[in-house]
């Protein structure tokens, strides 16, 4: 529209100014654009076909390749780095990975080693327990034996006694003397009935 | 008042007389000249580090790099990188023609329907060349669009190979058009402003015209850079048939 509108107006202006070039003394030679004056048609083609060569060959050797190669160096720079990155991210990750690993491993070891700990105390108290209440319990025996000993030990000593003391006795009463295993028979008789009146 | 068509003049500067051809070096030849110092000088100054992270020139001529690939991407395709180096040099020949015409006093060689027509037919001598090279005389398939009933054809057929033919002449009067048309109205309003000073009392009046021009110069300047692009941006779409015909 507004190219139109600016044709239209250049239109106009060339009307205008040609009437003004048919009035000036110095245009009235050529009165028309000098764009359609063939004179200089020759020229223009072959400059601007020298012009547009140079700009050719200058931009398809030099310049294109340099900002196409300065745009693909960019691009593989960038892309090596993101690479770069990816690499060290996934190598961090496996070194967290692994030290979880370890982590965890020696997390459970630690544990192992307090369960046998743990369980080797135990076993070796109850061992302990054992041992001491065997140790004990044959004391005790013994202790019961020696006492048992002792006490029927005694018990034939004061038979024996008791007999001595009759066998005395019978003498001083009636001037026998006495058999002493008799005298240790009747004593255990009567003990022994004196026994069972107690039980 | 200046002539507004005396800034498309030709003045040789060096007489060249080749034979019964006149190929002087003119001022046209003189801004052609400059807009190649120009690029090659921003191009080799902007790319001489080549580094990884770009300077401010470097981000530029990057991003017309990018801005022609993407170009040639979207309108012929991947097949469409050989066409690279052409599409580009001819977007920067046009761009600083349009470009270069906006400094006050220069010469805008874009502005000359020879220049255009020269660009044109380099475009359009390509497709012929290159599309017969590649799909022989299967390139005549182009001017039978598929889906087209068969009684239709007689019509349609001379339709195609005119709109075909006719190509370079809009490519090239398109831009011509766009040029000289915004160069004669520049001079124009700036005329009106230098003709107003003239009247005395009256000449502060000038600013009008001279405020409009300010605002023709920023809309030129938009056009300059439009007009380089839609003539790119055809050529691509013309070379697209040298690639691939859909049918």
């Amino acid at each position: 529209m507004l190219r139109q509108t600016l044709i239209v107006f250049g239109a106009l202006t060339l009307q205008a100014s040609t009437a003004f070039a048919a009035t000036d003394a110095h245009e009235a030679s050529s009165g028309g654009l000098p764009q359609f004056d063939p004179t200089w048609f020759a020229s223009q083609v072959f400059w601007l076909a020298i012009a547009f060569a140079f700009l050719y060959f200058f931009f398809a050797r030099k310049t294109l390749p340099d900002i196409s190669g300065v745009i693909e160096n960019r691009r593989t720079h960038i892309e090596s780095d993101l690479e770069l990155a990816d690499k060290l991210t996934k190598e961090a990750e496996d070194v967290q990975e692994a030290y979880e690993q370890s982590l965890s491993s020696a997390r459970e070891q630690a544990s192992n080693a307090l369960i046998q700990a743990d369980e080797e105390m135990k076993a070796r108290a109850a061992q302990a327990y054992e041992d001491f209440r065997k140790r004990s319990e044959t004391e005790i025996r013994k202790t019961e034996e020696k006492l048992e000993e002792a006490k029927s030990g005694a018990l034939n000593e004061m038979t024996n006694i008791a007999a001595d003391v009759v066998g005395q006795a019978v003498e001083k009463i009636i001037g026998t003397k006495t058999d002493t295993a008799r005298a240790k028979s009747a004593v255990e008789a009567l003990s022994a009935t004196n026994q069972k009146k107690a039980a | 008042m200046a002539n507004p068509i005396q800034q498309f003049e030709i003045k040789p500067l060096i007489e060249i007389p080749v034979g019964g051809l006149d190929l002087s070096f003119t001022n046209s030849s003189l801004w052609m000249a400059i807009a190649v110092v120009v690029s090659t000088v921003f191009f080799t100054m902007a790319m001489s580090k080549k580094a990884v992270i770009p300077g401010r020139m470097q981000i530029f001529a990057e991003l017309i790099y990018e801005f022609i690939a993407g170009m040639i991407r979207e309108n012929i395709g991947v097949k469409g990188r050989q066409y690279f180096p052409l599409i580009f040099t001819l977007f920067v020949v046009v761009l600083l023609g349009n470009m270069l015409g906006m400094i006050p006093y220069s010469f805008t060689y874009t502005s000359h329907i020879i220049v255009t027509a020269a660009l044109a037919f380099l475009i359009f001598l390509t497709v012929l060349v290159i599309g017969f090279a590649k799909h022989g005389t299967h390139f005549f398939s182009l001017f039978i669009p598929p889906g087209v009933p068969g009684w239709l054809l007689p019509l349609i057929v001379p339709i195609e190979i005119m709109s075909f033919l006719v190509r370079p002449v809009t490519l090239s009067v398109r831009l011509f058009a766009n040029m000289i048309a915004g160069h004669i109205m520049l001079k124009v309003f700036a005329g009106f402003s230098a003709g107003m000073i003239g009247l005395g009392a009256l000449g502060v009046s000038a600013i009008g015209p001279m405020l409009f021009n300010t605002i023709l110069i920023g809309f030129e300047l938009l056009i300059a850079f439009l007009q380089a692009y839609v003539f790119t941006i055809l050529s691509c779409i013309y070379l697209k048939d040298t690639v691939e015909i859909d049918h």
